[in-house]
């Protein structure tokens, strides 16, 4: 018994103490300076310097604007990029060709990516060049240093979670289920939306989450990618802690991008858990 | 005319040829079962008829109508399925309704023909219930609800006791077969279990290496097999090379002498005498002479195992008791000439 116990005690706890070491710590010190001034005396100053200033709330629009967007467009791509790689491709070698194509891109520094877009997405790159080319457009578009070149490339860089999460459910689903669907009556449209869609929805939900969170979070490609002429709660976060060193506004920023990211997860929890009803 | 029929359907996955020129037919209300070992065809078969898969060759007609390229939605027959495939994320009451929703009912009569359907087959209460709340037995039941809902003239049924523990699948059996015969709905039935399907069914289809070996009813196919397999399949069987017959005067001819006429022999159509007692033999009594080599007592019956021209000929004894044989005894064994069914041209 004893031994029993002392072993569930050392499971319990290594996990605790990694789990309070590297992400209760650092969260706390940066909560609690976000709740003080530069003298340690408890304070809301900070906040109030957000919540009470429209340019905060504008970056605040900016970065949520951008990652709702973001997790969107990863879902109209990744669901039928999903559906290509799990139900269409017949040869295994192939798709594991594809699989690893998808991934490799996760393998190099984000910064090398967001590089490789500046480059294409520029006034003299491969896709105005294209554009052009294709009589499109006459005069180069602006993307880069707005919000539809970030976009662009947070699309590119987060789209490979939600293809892994949607194609892990759709590989999961009992494949006689649709075939049972189809025996009740139901056309391919209507056994793909009330079967397969709705038991896929697990995996869009978390594909969704990561691609959100990554995306409201995310610093160098906003950064690279704006040219500095749009600005996401990331940048100034970063430009508190680097360059003004001011730990207690930058930590006030920190926490009112966590919270606002979590409100939203936990609301549009609810609306598509209400909605299932 | 028959409800269902089947003209030379051929199927082949790659290389492997899963069916060959398989003909059936079906008529309304008649219960069929597909019967044969894993691997045989049986199931491909139930797929061509549902539609999840398309026949190489061959017609498949429901009322005289063309099917064979209709795809499964548009087939007016619904299908019981293995592992039941029941929607796990919609509730029984749900399940149930999806056949008439899907067939342009609305919802509150969707609900009663799945309210009825379900106290048909005594699930009424279970509507709120979902899949995963439920045993395999009342999974099983809503899996059959949900497929007579539309009332279908045909019901296609893969292996659907086969997750059962014997008593409810015994159960199970009996209750299928009576609901069958109250809805007059015509049951196509896969099983490799004979028994399963000798209690059923009013014709057996028996399959191997995707051909029908025989068709007929239990009685038919285990007292006249068509064939080798058949006779081996079904039941328990001595099988005997045949050296000439005339009438009811058979002789064996040696087990390794084969020739192109088999005697198969149920082990209960055996009697064993002691060597020299010829009390009780008619004319059409066929006699061999042969050596107890085992006995063995299984429940109601008794197995005598003996050898003779060096074959293994099992007679079976109703009882427990092994009537004295020991191994190593003399005895002659009588078979009427008219239990002994022969199989012509059968190359062993």
């Amino acid at each position: 018994m004893i031994n029993s116990r002392s072993t569930v005690a050392a499971l319990v706890f290594l996990p605790l103490l990694f789990f309070t070491a590297f992400f209760l710590v650092p969260l706390t010190v940066v909560a609690t300076a976000s709740f003080t001034n530069g003298d340690g005396v408890p304070t809301l100053a900070n906040y109030a310097r957000i919540l009470l200033d429209t340019y905060h709330w504008s970056v605040i629009a900016t970065t949520f604007r951008l990652g709702i967007v973001t997790t969107l467009i990863c879902i109209l791509i990744g669901y039928p990029l999903a559906w290509y790689l799990v139900r269409i491709v017949k040869f295994r070698s192939w798709r594991r060709l594809c699989v690893i194509l998808l991934i490799l891109p996760l393998f190099t520094s984000n910064i090398v990516r967001s590089f490789g877009w500046m480059v294409l997405l520029g006034r003299n790159g491969l896709v105005n060049e294209t554009l052009q080319m294709a009589g499109l457009t006459e005069r180069p578009l602006r993307l880069l240093g707005t919000e539809t070149g970030i976009l662009i490339g947070l699309v590119y860089i987060l789209l490979p979670f939600v293809v892994l999460t949607i194609g892990n459910a759709l590989a999961k689903i009992d494949h006689s289920l649709e075939q049972a669907s189809a025996d009740l009556g139901a056309s391919p449209a209507a056994t793909f939306w009330r079967v397969t869609f709705p038991l896929t929805a697990p995996g869009i939900a978390a594909g969704a989450i990561i691609v959100f969170a990554l995306a409201v979070s995310a610093y160098v490609t906003p950064a690279l990618l704006s040219g500095g002429r749009v600005t996401v709660l990331a940048v100034l976060v970063f430009q508190q802690y680097s360059s003004v060193f001011d730990f207690h506004y930058g930590g006030a920023l920190a926490v009112t991008l966590l919270v606002f990211t979590m409100a939203i997860i936990g609301i549009s929890s609810l609306v598509s858990r209400l909605g299932a009803r | 005319m028959a409800l269902l029929s089947i003209e030379g359907v051929s199927k082949s996955f790659g290389s492997h040829q899963a069916l060959k020129d398989v003909s059936l037919n079906v008529e309304a209300g008649e219960f069929v079962s597909l019967l044969g070992p894993s691997g045989c065809g049986k199931t491909t078969l139930l797929r061509l008829i549902a539609g999840f898969l398309t026949a190489d060759r061959g017609t498949i007609r429901i009322d005289g109508e063309d099917i064979t390229n209709v795809p499964a939605h548009r087939r007016p027959l619904n299908t019981v399925f293995q592992n039941y495939a029941l929607f796990p994320h919609m509730s029984v009451q749900d399940n149930v309704a999806y056949g008439p929703r899907r067939s342009g009912a609305g919802r509150v009569e969707a609900a009663e023909r799945a309210s009825e359907a379900l106290s048909l087959v005594g699930l009424g209460q279970m509507g709120d219930r979902y899949p995963r709340q439920l045993s395999g037995g009342q999974q099983q039941r809503v899996a059959l609800a949900r497929a007579i809902v539309n009332r279908p003239k045909l019901l296609l049924l893969d292996e659907p006791l086969s997750a059962l523990d014997l008593q409810l699948r015994r159960r199970m059996q009996v209750e299928l077969k009576q609901l069958q015969e109250k809805l007059g709905v015509a049951f196509v039935f896969v099983t490799h279990d004979q028994e399963e399907a000798m209690a059923m069914s009013d014709r057996i289809s028996v399959l191997s290496e995707g051909r029908i070996q025989q068709v007929g009813n239990g009685a038919e196919i285990y007292r006249r097999p068509a064939n080798r397999f058949v006779a081996e399949f079904i039941g328990e069987a001595n099988l005997l090379s045949i050296d000439s017959a005339h009438g009811f005067e058979i002789v064996f001819a040696p087990a390794d002498q084969s020739t192109n006429r088999l005697g198969v022999v149920r082990p209960e159509h055996v009697r064993i005498l002691r060597e020299g007692d010829t009390a009780a033999l008619s004319e059409n009594d066929v006699r061999i002479t042969a050596e107890v080599a085992a006995v063995a007592s299984i429940g109601g019956t008794t197995d005598i195992h003996c050898t003779s021209l060096g074959y293994e000929i099992v007679a079976r004894r109703l009882g427990l008791s092994d009537g004295g044989f020991k191994p190593g005894d003399k005895v002659t064994l009588v078979i009427a000439g008219d239990d002994i069914h022969i199989i012509e041209s059968e190359r062993s």
